[in-house]
């Protein structure tokens, strides 16, 4: 997969997750976390994203969400941090340890999202939407990643040659 | 050796994109009227793209309730058949009591209450989020939109308008952290504030020592310091534990399709402006604000007929 094919996949991403879809207050952070699962696997292909674009991708979102300027351009760069991390160790490539990273960084990114909110706002922000929207991405990322599972090298085949 | 210097490189990158996000939020707390105005500008730019990309969301929304029509169509006859009925008595009283009221304000000279103008846009964008709870729709300043406006939908009100462009207006909801409503509350007009918290049902505030709220009170807009008009329905009283209250909107802000902005300016600005004019508004209530009916301008062909707000003041 080419990067141009991954900035055009992000960008449509960023419009589709600010439309109005109707969901309820406590199912809004859903989108950007499916958005976050995205940069994480563009993040460690072959080819990966560079921090420019998953800078501008999170800025992207918080222009047309109308949050803070920042904000989601934060949590992305740390996903991609994350997944630039993971990618540059050789072996353990197997599914379950990608997931794995996958589900810690979710969770981090979205503690540390919370707690960028409270700072914020200068007080406690409600945290079921990021915990709604962590678990779902988590949930969601085998079916994200299922298309990516070959320039990753997820097969069992592959990461047993790896390790 | 060229290895750790790209690495180096990336790490600097990676600290100048950090820095420069922390910089961001922070001149984004300080929301300079610059900010405001680059916002409102990103907003017009997007508006066409967002506008498309919403359309399959709707046409399929349109599908949904239509075959949900369908098949609830036969119960739905009869339950529509009594409250036909029931409207009928409404409306005979109502007529009623609308002939007592000229007749009083003749006998007072009272003044006219200000003619209310108004224009229906399609909400296209919507926002996710710990911080706001926000809609986009695209009727913008020339259409005569400004900040401040009242945004309602056929159920009440959903909330204002905070950032305009020219073609599309950014409005925060009710349920909003940063939103506050002068309300009445219940049939002896208790006043209050509604604060929105972002959960799906805001917070009754300031409500006076003493007086005391229900489950199902009625709350509506009280026009309080001229922000809105006065009567707008809100929502009701849904639940009520120690000195806090929570009300549920009329309107459901989280399935918001069609919007009307109502161009309220003052409560001392007379209605004779722009009568007949101005082509961007969609049409003028040649009534007081009493019988302000919304129709859509956007309506697609075809579709549901929409928003029949009741901004009836109580």
């Amino acid at each position: 997969m080419s990067r141009l094919s991954a900035v055009l996949l992000l960008g449509a991403g960023v419009v589709a997750s600010a439309l109005p879809l109707g969901l309820p207050p406590d199912a809004t952070f859903i989108p950007p976390l499916l958005m976050a699962a995205l940069v994480f696997i563009f993040s460690s292909l072959p080819n990966p994203l560079t921090a420019w674009i998953s800078f501008g991708v999170g800025l992207a979102s918080d222009v047309l969400s109308a949050g803070p300027l920042g904000y989601w351009a934060f949590v992305f760069l740390l996903v991609h941090t994350i997944a630039v991390l993971y990618a540059s160790q050789r072996g353990s490539r197997g599914f379950a340890s990608y997931w794995g990273v996958f589900a810690a960084s979710a969770v981090a990114v979205s503690l540390i999202g919370w707690l960028v909110a409270c700072l914020y706002f200068v007080g406690a922000v409600d945290w079921r939407p990021m915990a709604n929207g962590a678990i779902v991405a988590v949930l969601a990322f085998p079916v994200l990643v299922w298309p990516f599972r070959e320039p990753l090298r997820l097969t069992r085949r592959a990461a047993a040659a790896g390790s | 050796m060229p290895h750790a210097a790209h690495g180096m490189r990336g790490g600097i990158l990676l600290f100048v994109l950090f820095f420069a996000s922390f910089v961001l939020l922070v001149v984004s707390r300080l929301e300079g009227d610059g900010l405001r105005t680059l916002r409102g500008q990103a907003a017009d730019f997007a508006a066409p793209v967002l506008e498309k990309a919403s359309l399959p969301g709707v046409y399929l929304r349109q599908v949904r309730e239509r075959v949900s029509d369908y098949f609830l169509a036969a119960g739905e006859l009869e339950r529509l058949r009594g409250e036909n009925e029931e409207l009928r008595q409404w409306r005979w009283r109502a007529e009623q009591l609308d002939r007592r009221l000229a007749q009083m304000r003749s006998l007072l000279h009272a003044v006219e209450e200000q003619a209310l103008k108004y224009t229906t846009g399609r909400v296209i964008a919507d926002t996710r989020g710990p911080f706001v709870r926000s809609i986009l729709i695209n009727a913008g300043g020339l259409e005569g939109v400004k900040a401040g406006y009242a945004v309602v939908n056929g159920d009440g009100l959903a909330g204002r308008t905070i950032q305009v462009g020219d073609h599309a207006t950014r409005a925060i909801l009710l349920n909003d952290l940063n939103s506050r409503t002068p309300v009445l509350v219940g049939p002896s007009a208790i006043r209050a504030v509604l604060a929105g918290d972002n959960s799906a049902e805001p917070l009754l505030e300031f409500v006076p020592d003493g007086s005391s709220v229900f489950v199902g009170d009625e709350i509506i807009t009280s026009g309080d310091e001229g922000l809105l008009p006065r009567g707008l329905r809100v929502g009701v009283i849904s639940s009520v534990s120690g000195s806090t209250a929570r009300v549920r909107t009329h309107a459901t802000l989280s399935q918001l399709d069609y919007v009307s902005i109502l161009f309220f300016d003052s409560p001392l600005v007379v209605a004779s402006e722009g009568a007949a004019g101005s082509k961007a508004v969609t049409s003028q209530a040649q009534q007081p604000v009493e019988q302000a009916r919304i129709a859509s301008k956007h309506e697609p062909a075809g579709s549901k007929p929409r928003g029949q707000a009741d901004t009836r003041p109580r």
